[in-house]
């Protein structure tokens, strides 16, 4: 909403400078975004006649003029065309400065004295129009007689400052600029100007013999209709069109410009029908016919449904109530007579029908915040007033109001004790009745106060609303700044927090780069991240209402945001794509609400080193990736994780694995397809690691620690020769459960099946230490324990000792 | 060796040492000492100055370590064995050629050793590596600009006695709106865009419903803060993305005022923005807040002036577009109606709640100009906080 500083002038008496008033609007929560100056003043500028033109001796498209502006004649060079004895036009004078910034100076131009210059409506920035000097006699935005030697300034309307108002959704009075005005006048104390007293207390009256009926009365309780005939349509008077332009509005004609006028007063919706144009003439406001259509005043055709409340003749709907007037019935370049609309709309109603149709407009977004109910009278009074003067041909004929609103002002109570304890500086019941009262508000003192809430406050309605109007009044910067109290809460971060905390950390130490990726991603995107990890596409959860293809569902995990990330990286030339998240992903659920489930994402690809110069640097394969995820598990404290063989759709067949402890699946890991980067334009081995975080157990140090063993440690190797298809895996627990206690690590450290391996088999060499925490074991012990080993795997692996 | 002299005969090395430099660079003092031998062992001097300028002049330590065992070695070193031959010389001439031929050992083994230094230091030079070079870099990750925001603000409000509360992202209608006093058909809710999951489920709007569900499962008095990812309906563009991050936070109990609110509020923006940063409260609208404000801090890019000077002119200020302030956050003291919809009465608690956006403080930050580079994830932007 712009508020010109002129207008609110004609309202409240105050000589604030605009900074000042646009702070006081903003502590009021008014927010002003911005000052606008609008026209301009025109120092050394004066109104001047040509009294002789003649030719420039060394130029011929220039003349040298002499001219009098009032204070002796000058000699001005001007090139002009349209320069000519007689003419009256603006002289810029030495020292004088135009609106572009240009000072102007006594100068030879060709060989010519010039002691000034005569300017262009552009020259001025009062119009775009250069096409010579702007003659003063057949110019119409000049008031005022052409006195030679006049301050051209007297000539126009003085620059106005346009305040840029942001109203709270809350707030409809603020779209009207008596709504600010009345704002303005409690911060600054003004007074309201006589004029605004006056149109503030006049009421619309007018005869009761035109043919209105109100047939829904919730949708439509009040409604003045007045006929208005020997109407002229022309176009607005300059005061009126330029008032409309600096609120950003075009003028059309004074008719259709009066009732915008009254609109941006009063935030009264006004709407004009041509009355020769309605079939009775009568008004009927009812809800719409099931099949009934209009083509609004925006030229469409409107299917109407009886949800909707509509204007209608004694035939037909002829307006959208609130929301859009018909086109049939629209105030025309020949229209002869009017019937004026001046209602009060039920705001329910009016934004049910605005949404119902797609369509919005000034009106509609007044009446569905909430109009004043009581303003109506006084606006239509109002248009009539200024009809008078910028159409004086017209006559008030038949009319008649309806009104079945009882007129009574909401009361509230006010605690002076609730508004300290909420604000938290007792400001006393007196302080709290001034700040209500400079509002408007009428109160009652005692404790309770007694509160009646103005008919334009629809916001108004509990007692801590009027908590809010005492201490906006008082001022938001006068509350105290308490110190920091004691709760008697304590900050707790719970094990999950930690959790979360611990694995972001750990995947940073492995030189994954952090990502935020999109949660909502394509369809295509979604369904192949579903699959990766068995869940069905089927279970996606989708939006309703999209805003993109590229954004339609929500991901089951990190992995499709991921994978745009790394595309792009790739695209931009990097040697190597190290990402994770940790993220919600979603999938359908039992009830209404999907399943929500916290994922860690990590994909690599690239360049094993961000740098190395020798034949370390090679592209990371997948036992670098998979060495990485096991020491991130190892730093999650996930108890003897098991890597098992999996495989879906997405995975490289043999290169992807799932992984579980004793109680649960956790997660999965492997090599990518090149079919599903494909997708995502990755031409390169991607390797990803997925992970539910949840299913962690919880991270705990153990609450009795194991003594790290003191005495001398014993290592051995063995190598087996094992069946080829006998895993890594089932050997070493073979191996595990055979040795007991004393076995305190074992890695693999071979694996071999080229020549020398018996036929079908292969070879495991596992790198062994034991110890005993008591003493030093000796040689027969340690054997004893290996040829259990051995036997164990001969047994239940099928396996034998690999001889040296 | 034809035969074992009383004395190893001048020339027992090769003639071709004498080609090598002489000794003194390595150890000062040689003429002095050839001039002492002179005195006592006139021959010996001469084998010395030799064997001097072999060791002197060895190439390399290979070379170095062969002469010096033809001269000192313990097996065969000519020295070595002159001196097993001392004995049995006669009396007198045993104490003077015993005395040269101790002093030729220690000075000879003075000069070795000074050349294998000088050896190993030459090849040290030589072979070692060029400390230039880049070594084998492991990358380096680093965590997302927004994590860090959000981690440094919850460990402000953590010391401010707040804990984490985290909720669903995918929401009813019902808590995103309707529990937080959001009336069916209101305007208000056209402010929030709403992508809809199905009739009555949404995603959520703002971090706000965490409010309810925290309050419905708790009782008074909390300090919470909900950190999280919020969606909207919008078309993407420069300085609009549909998913963004909010943390709000509320505390709830017997008297909390908005002096509390400003207090907590002032804290926030001083750690935040620095000490120097002035705020404002101004009023505002939201349904969940009754009173409702807005909170200001002086603009950072012209510390309030609302002018920057840019080559010597003053130019107006585009971040805050000339106003000084910048708007930071929505806070307000909790509806009534949101209290009595968990099961509070609003005559028993009070609290305050207030809400943020993480990417406005990280653009306001780091000059970040375009919000789509917050889910973009380009290293090269990532990599730089
Ligand atoms: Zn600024």
């Amino acid at each position: 909403m712009k508020l010109p500083i002129s207008w609110l002038n004609d309202w409240i008496e105050t000589d604030a400078a605009p900074g000042r008033i646009a702070e006081a609007l903003t502590q009021l929560g008014f927010y002003v975004g911005g000052i606008e100056t609008r026209g301009h003043a025109f120092p050394g500028v004066v109104v001047a006649r040509v009294i002789e033109v003649a030719k420039h001796p060394n130029a011929d498209q220039l003349s040298l003029c002499r001219v009098d502006g009032g204070s002796g004649e000058l000699s001005v060079v001007c090139g002009a065309p349209n320069v000519r004895a007689g003419m009256m036009v603006p002289l810029a004078t030495v020292g004088a400065k135009l609106p572009g910034g240009l000072v102007i100076r006594r100068s030879k131009i060709r060989g010519e004295e010039s002691q000034g210059m005569l300017c262009s409506a552009s020259e001025l920035e009062i119009s775009d129009d250069a096409e010579g000097i702007l003659d003063l006699e057949r110019w119409a935005g000049s008031s005022g007689p052409l006195t030679i030697g006049r301050p051209f300034d007297e000539l126009l309307e003085p620059p106005d400052a346009v305040l840029e108002v942001e109203v709270p959704f809350n707030r409809p009075d603020g779209l009207g600029v008596v709504g600010l005005a009345r704002e303005v006048r409690a911060a600054l104390g003004a007074r309201w100007t006589g004029a605004a007293t006056a149109r503030l207390a006049a009421r619309w009256s007018g005869r009761a013999d035109f043919d209105l009926d109100l047939e829904d009365r919730e949708g439509c309780p009040r409604y003045i209709a007045q006929a208005i005939e020997g109407v002229r349509i022309e176009p607005s008077p300059p005061w009126l069109s330029g008032r409309l332009e600096s609120m950003g509005q075009r003028s059309v004609n004074a008719i259709v410009d009066l009732t915008n006028l009254i609109l941006l007063e009063f935030g009264q919706p006004l709407h004009t029908f041509d009355l020769a144009r309605l079939a009775g003439p009568a008004i009927r406001v009812r809800r719409a016919r099931a099949g009934e259509s209009l083509v609004t005043l925006d030229g469409r055709s409107r299917a109407l449904n009886p949800e909707m409340l509509v204007i209608a003749d004694r035939e037909r709907a002829v307006a959208v109530a609130g929301v859009m007037g018909g086109a049939d019935s629209e105030v025309t370049r020949a229209t002869t007579s009017l019937l004026l609309e001046c209602a009060w709309f039920d705001p329910r109603t009016v934004r049910r029908t605005s949404r119902a149709l797609g369509l919005a407009s000034e009106a509609s977004k007044r009446y569905e915040r909430g109009v004043d109910p009581e303003i109506g009278p006084a606006a239509a009074a109002r248009f009539l007033g200024l009809l008078r003067e910028v159409c004086p041909s017209a006559r008030l004929a038949a009319a008649r109001e309806r009104n079945h609103l009882d007129g009574r002002r909401r009361t509230l109570q006010l605690r002076p004790s609730r508004c300290a304890r909420l604000i938290g500086m007792d400001l006393g019941g007196a302080e709290a009745r001034r700040q209500l009262e400079s509002f408007e508000f009428q109160v009652e003192s005692g404790d309770p106060l007694r509160v009646s809430v103005p008919s334009w406050r629809p916001d108004v309605s509990i007692e801590d609303d009027l908590v809010e109007e005492v201490a906006r009044g008082h001022g938001y910067d006068r509350i105290p700044e308490s110190a920091l109290a004691s709760p008697g809460t304590r900050p707790v971060r719970s094990e999950r927090e930690r959790r979360i905390a611990r694995a972001r950390a750990a995947m940073l130490a492995r030189g994954l780069n952090e990502a935020w990726t999109p949660t909502l991603v394509s369809e295509r995107e979604a369904a192949d991240a579903a699959r990766l990890v068995g869940i069905d596409p089927a279970h996606l959860t989708r939006l309703m209402n999209p805003t993109s293809r590229e954004s339609e569902v929500l991901r089951p995990s990190p992995v499709p945001g991921l994978l745009r990330a790394c595309a792009h990286n790739l695209r931009q030339g990097a040697s190597a794509v190290r990402l994770f998240e940790v993220g919600t992903g979603f999938r359908a659920g039992e009830g209404a609400l999907p399943d929500e489930s916290t994922w860690l994402v990590a994909l690599v690809c690239g360049a094993r080193y961000a740098h190395a110069h020798d034949e370390a640097q090679q592209p990371l394969d997948f036992a670098d990736a998979r060495g990485s995820w096991e020491s991130w598990l190892e730093e999650m404290r996930v108890d003897s994780p098991e890597w098992r063989a999996y495989s879906a759709d997405g995975w490289k067949p043999g290169a992807s694995a799932e992984v579980a402890t004793r109680t649960s699946r956790i997660g999965w890991a492997g090599t990518l397809h090149p079919s599903l980067l494909r997708g995502w334009d990755i031409e390169v081995p991607v390797h990803l690691f997925a992970v539910l975080l949840d299913a962690l157990a919880p991270l705990a140090a153990p609450t009795r620690v194991s003594l790290p063993g003191r005495f001398p440690p014993v290592r051995r190797d063995l190598a087996f020769f094992v069946p080829a298809a006998t895993t890594h895996h089932e050997v070493k627990q073979t191996l595990i459960r055979a040795a007991g206690d004393a076995l305190q690590s074992i890695e693999v450290f071979d694996v071999y099946s080229g020549p020398g391996t018996p036929e079908g088999m292969k070879s495991l060499a596992y790198a062994l230490q034991f110890q005993n925490a008591e003493r030093t074991l000796n040689e027969t012990e340690v054997q004893g324990i290996q040829n259990r080993m051995v036997m164990a795997v001969t047994k239940k692996c099928g396996g034998r000792l690999r001889e040296k | 060796m034809k035969k074992r002299d009383s004395h190893p005969r001048s020339g027992v090395f090769p003639e071709a040492w004498d080609r090598g430099p002489d000794p003194e660079t390595l150890v000062p003092g040689q003429a002095a000492k050839l001039a002492e031998l002179r005195e006592i062992a006139p021959p010996r001097a001469a084998d010395y100055e030799r064997a001097s300028r072999g060791l002197a002049g060895a190439a390399d330590p290979a070379e170095l370590l062969e002469r010096h065992s033809m001269i000192l070695g313990r097996e065969r070193g000519q020295v070595t064995l002159a001196l097993g031959e001392v004995g049995k010389l006669p009396i007198e001439e045993r104490k003077r050629t015993g005395r040269a031929l101790n002093l030729i050992k220690r000075w000879l083994a003075e000069i070795s050793e000074a050349r294998r230094s000088q050896l190993e230091a030459a090849a040290d030079s030589r072979s070692g590596p060029d400390v230039t070079l880049p070594g084998r870099r492991p990358w380096v990750g680093r965590p997302h600009v927004l994590a860090q925001i959000q981690s440094e603000l919850l460990d402000l409000f953590h010391g401010l006695g707040y804990s984490v509360y985290e909720s669903r992202e995918s929401e009813l209608d019902e808590y995103n709106f309707g529990k937080l006093n959001f009336a069916p058909d209101h305007p208000a809710r056209d402010a929030h865009d709403t992508y809809f999951l199905s009739p009555g489920v949404v995603m959520r709007t703002h971090t706000s419903p965490g409010w309810v569900r925290a309050m419905e499962e708790r009782r008074p008095p909390l300090r919470l803060v909900f950190p999280g990812r919020v969606y909207r309906a919008e078309q993407v563009d420069a300085s609009h993305m549909d998913q963004f991050h909010q943390i709000d936070g509320l505390n709830v109990g017997p008297d909390v005022s908005m002096a509390d609110l400003k207090g907590t509020l002032n804290t926030f923006a001083r750690s935040i923005y620095g000490e120097r940063v002035r705020t404002r409260l101004i009023p505002i609208y939201f349904p969940f807040v009754e009173p409702g404000c807005q909170m200001d801090v002086s603009c950072v890019i012209c510390d309030g002036r609302g002018a920057v000077t840019e080559n010597g002119s003053e130019r107006r200020c585009s971040v805050c577009r000339g106003s000084g302030w910048l708007e930071v956050l929505g806070a307000g003291m909790v509806h009534p109606n949101v209290l009595r919809a968990v099961g509070y009465d609003p005559e028993q608690v009070t609290g305050f709640a207030f809400g943020m956006g993480l990417e406005r403080i990280a653009m306001l930050r780091h000059g970040v100009p375009e919000i789509r580079l917050f889910l973009e994830n380009d290293v090269r932007f990532l990599g730089q906080f």
